[in-house]
């Protein structure tokens, strides 16, 4: 559905990409990777943010800067999310749906069902300064799959979120990803772990491993002689940075 | 819409915003209220509006940056940016939100101003329809596109520099002060420094550029209603394009790189355009203390000058005819063709203001060689011809031709004048009025978009007619009577009684002169009421007579007009006859009065007079001393010196003027002595002959 061909990103001298390549279909996918290991470059560039010198982002087997309706088919939650205090949970997602182009129509119920979603259905009507860091998060994923998006892009959504919100962000990623790509971009590998059944694990703007989340477990035995316990994505994901080191 | 309307609703909730906007929208309110007030106390519409709204007005525009600023980056501040743009043409539709909403909450204030203006008009009753569009415009100019601008500055600010508040508060600061009048004092330092107005020239025209409102007004000049306030093309053209220009900023940020890339060439071309349109604005009406507005460009240029005097210089011909073809646009452009009386000379010279940029200058048989040399152009035979041809284009300072307003009198020399004659007089701090003896036969037309006035008879811009000089007026200005030309704004606009009145007054003091023959009969003539900034940087030209005209400072003040013509009758001798001379017409044209004379009230002390005047004529002049390398010591003995002496001669002069005019057995010989005196080529010294002519009274 959505795939990344031989993608590169500099920012001045500093090539922040090198030559990426992806493909997804339905489903979550986990990006895994450190600080600074590209992992938010390359979601902007999936979402059309950022510009590549080299490559390209398909969306259908399309080039996404030719396509009109891709980013009608995206829902994007990026690193930092905030809203405009003085307008009430509500507007604000209005606000959203008006940028999203969705018809004033429906926009009531999406609204609502994305408020459902992730459990602020209560506070629609309480002004966005007085809800919490962690409800701010919430209603960032709430306005991410405001007009049911094909492609949803979250960008370290458990951020904040305590641990009661997260288990319940993990169960609603699994109802997501049915019947879309939900890429979860993050450096808590229990998230992926939950939720995902891929895992992209890059590491100084280079894709190391792209694959299902058991393959990455089988890198772990194969390479470190992992013994004892099933091996996790963490110690897959550990095995391959630590094997580049 | 749904993004407007929530864009609005966070400036109206958010009460950083909206508390100083309902403050702001009161303020307009009083600002409002204080003007009607002014005006209704002092009856000058155009300084109330100056002081109460026009000057303030830069606050507001400051405030609406601040608005502009504070809603836009919020944004930015949120971390909104980076998920609003993932959507389509997202931050497009955002900043559209917010420059929609700035736009509603500035025409708040600006329709509120734009009905006061309309309440002032029909306030002020006086059915004249260009003030009416002059005030439109203003309320479009000064308090529409004004503080749009501002909104749209800020907003840029918010868009390029995002959350640095501390670069945005400091480029808000700047531009304040440099809409205000702050900058006089450091922008005067280069010259202080350097000796060269080169620094200060260059650092007024970065001025120009972002002043949205002319601060300067009311600060040390007046509005004069004949131009109104300043709305040359040229400032619409700087609101206009500081309302596109931070536009173009705010739009490359809402696309990707190649339309990026085109509305930054866009943005450069529009910056291009606007510097460029800027450059040339040809005549604009400076009223601030650069060395080149109005009050002080022409005293300085001629100060700094060799001094050349043309005094009793004979031109060898006459201009028979001038066939004058004027386009005001910018400034003047003008095709001026004379028919000389005497063809066959040699050469010939003309005098034409320096400000004017001769192009060529043309014959019959084409284009001939001349040289111009600051005020004069000077040209060889004419090959049989009798007819010359100037092309040129330029403007005064002082006395301008523009889109909104044109004020050419006769005696200026807009247009070439047969010899060399001295423009301005270092010595008298004035222009001089040098016409010529005889009528030349005029025809002239005006190509403008404002309806000209002129002393030669026609209509519908086109003029025919003989006169010593052609006086042009345009603007807010109108026959206000028979043969009366005023700015209808004005309160004090002369009257046929008060010319009549004047007349008589000259009439009498030509009688009591002795000179009938010099009698004027001023209400003959077509009778021009110059606005007045005419006598601002000029003491000799409020008021002249020109053989079918008179252009005048003077108005209803007909004791006032009767004086000035009296004053540019009775010439000076020297800047030291000052007192004397101005005592000699006061007993000339009031001695009848004595009531409004305080010197009448006791008599002169005849041997205390002749005691100062032996101590006058005793004591050295300090002046014959005077040099450039002084030491600081004999600087200031000479300053006491001439103080002293100055002081002395003042006394001298008022006790000798008194006693001669008013005291004297023989008073009326001696008012007649004096007038042949002043009007004669005599280079005697005026003290002295008020000296010699005490003691003959005197006797023994």
């Amino acid at each position: 559905m959505i795939a990344v061909r031989d993608l590169c990103k500099r920012f001045g001298r500093k090539e922040v990409l090198h030559s990426i390549s992806l493909s997804m279909g339905n489903g979550c996918y986990g990006l895994l990777g450190a600080n600074g290991a590209g992992k938010t470059t390359l979601i902007r560039c999936m979402a059309g943010l950022f510009e590549p010198q080299k490559g390209e982002v398909l969306y259908d087997n399309r080039p996404i800067h030719r396509l009109k309706g891709f980013q009608r088919d995206l829902g994007y939650l990026p690193q930092a999310f905030g809203m405009l205090p003085e307008l009430t949970l509500s507007e604000m997602m209005d606000y959203m749906c008006s940028l999203k182009g969705i018809p004033r129509s429906q926009c009531a119920g999406e609204i609502a069902k994305a408020l459902e979603f992730v459990n602020l259905e209560e506070r629609a009507r309480e002004r966005v300064r007085t809800l919490s860091g962690g409800m701010v998060r919430r209603a960032g994923i709430a306005q991410a799959i405001l007009g049911d998006p094909k492609v949803l892009l979250l960008d370290e959504p458990t951020a904040g979120l305590d641990p009661r919100e997260r288990a319940r962000f993990r169960n609603s990623v699994r109802e997501l990803k049915r019947d879309r790509t939900v890429l979860l971009s993050t450096h808590i590998v229990e998230d992926v772990d939950a939720c995902c059944d891929n895992v992209i694990v890059i590491h100084g703007g280079r894709i190391l491993f792209s694959g299902p989340s058991d393959e990455l477990r089988e890198v772990a035995v194969r390479q470190a002689g992992h013994k004892g316990e099933k091996p996790t994505i963490e110690d897959g994901y550990l095995c391959l940075t630590k094997g580049i080191a | 819409m749904r993004l407007y309307k929530q864009s609005l609703s966070v400036f109206l909730r958010d009460r950083k915003l909206s508390i100083p906007y309902f403050a702001v929208l009161a303020l307009v309110l009083a600002m409002s209220v204080y003007c009607l007030g002014d005006y209704s106390r002092y009856g000058d519409v155009f300084s109330a509006v100056r002081w109460w709204l026009a000057r303030p007005v830069i606050f507001i525009i400051a405030f609406f940056i601040y608005c502009g600023y504070e809603l836009t980056v919020r944004m930015h501040d949120n971390n909104m940016v980076e998920y609003v743009r993932a959507h389509t043409l997202g931050l497009l539709k955002a900043y559209s939100a917010v420059l929609f909403s700035l736009l509603t909450i500035v025409a708040v204030p600006s329709s509120m101003f734009f009905a006061f203006f309309l309440f002032l008009y029909h306030r002020v009753g006086v059915q004249y329809a260009p003030f009416l569009v002059h005030l439109i415009k203003l309320s479009v100019l000064y308090f529409g596109l004004s503080l749009a601008a501002g909104a749209m500055l800020g907003m840029a600010m918010a868009a390029r520099l995002r959350s640095n508040r501390l670069a945005v508060y400091t480029l808000t600061t700047g531009f304040m002060l440099l809409n205000t009048t702050f900058t006089d004092a450091p922008f005067r330092v280069p010259y202080l420094v350097f000796n060269s107005y080169l620094v200060e020239r260059a650092l007024y025209y970065i001025k120009d550029f972002l002043t949205l409102v002319p601060h300067q007004l009311g600060s040390y000049f007046a509005i004069y209603p004949i131009y109104g306030f300043p709305m040359e093309p040229v400032r619409w053209v700087v609101a206009v394009f500081w309302v596109l220009f931070p536009l173009t900023l705010v739009l490359v940020e809402c696309f990707t790189r190649r339309i990026r890339r085109a509305l930054l060439v866009a943005s450069a071309l529009l910056l291009l355009l606007g510097v460029g349109l800027f450059s040339v604005r040809g005549s604009v009406l400076a009223m601030d203390m650069r060395n080149d507005s109005y009050p002080y460009a022409d005293p300085i240029y001629y100060m700094d000058r060799p001094r050349q005097d043309y005094a009793g210089y004979e031109a060898g011909f006459a201009i028979e005819a001038y066939r004058m073809d004027l386009t005001v646009s910018n400034e003047l452009h003008a095709q001026v063709q004379v028919t000389v009386d005497n063809p066959g000379r040699e050469g010939y010279e003309f005098t034409l203001y320096h400000g004017y940029i001769l192009k060529s200058v043309r014959t019959e048989g084409g284009e001939i060689p001349f040289t111009r040399e600051g005020d004069y152009v000077s040209i060889g035979g004419l090959n049989g011809s009798d007819t010359l041809v100037f092309t040129y284009h330029g403007k005064s300072p002082k006395f301008y031709a523009n889109a909104q307003a044109i004020t050419l009198p006769g005696h200026f020399p807009y247009y070439p004048k047969a010899g060399r004659s001295n423009i301005w007089d270092r010595d008298r701090y004035g222009y001089v009025v040098d016409l010529p003896p005889y009528e030349s036969v005029y025809t002239v037309k005006v190509r403008s978009g404002l309806e000209a006035f002129c002393n030669l008879a026609g209509g519908d811009n086109g003029f025919y007619g003989r006169s010593n000089g052609v006086s042009l007026f345009a603007g807010m200005y109108d026959e206000v009577a028979h043969g009366i030309y005023a700015e209808p704004m004005r309160s004090d606009q002369p009257t046929r009684e008060s010319i009549l009145e004047a007349e008589q007054i000259l009439t009498d003091a030509f009688l009591r002169v002795g000179h009938p023959e010099m009698v004027i009969a001023l209400s003959d003539k077509k009778f021009f009421q110059a606005p007045a900034s005419f006598g601002l940087n000029s003491n000799t030209d409020t008021t002249v007579i020109m053989s079918d005209h008179i252009v005048s400072c003077y108005s209803a003040d007909a004791q006032g007009l009767a004086d000035s013509i009296m004053t540019s009758i009775v010439r000076p001798k020297s800047s030291g006859d000052f007192w004397f001379r101005t005592d000699y017409l006061s007993y000339l044209l009031r001695g009848q009065d004595e009531t409004s004379l305080a010197l009448h009230q006791s008599e002169v002390d005849t041997s205390l007079l002749l005691e100062e005047m032996e101590e006058w004529l005793l004591l050295p002049d300090p002046r014959a001393n005077f040099h450039d390398n002084m030491t600081e010591q004999e600087r200031e003995e000479f300053v006491a010196a001439e103080g002293q002496r100055s002081e002395l001669e003042r006394a001298v002069s008022e006790k000798a003027a008194k006693y001669l005019f008013y005291e004297a057995a023989r008073k009326q010989e001696n008012l007649r002595f004096f007038f042949d005196y002043f009007t004669s080529e005599s280079t005697e010294d005026c003290l002295q002959l008020a000296i010699t002519r005490v003691r003959e009274e005197l006797g023994p």
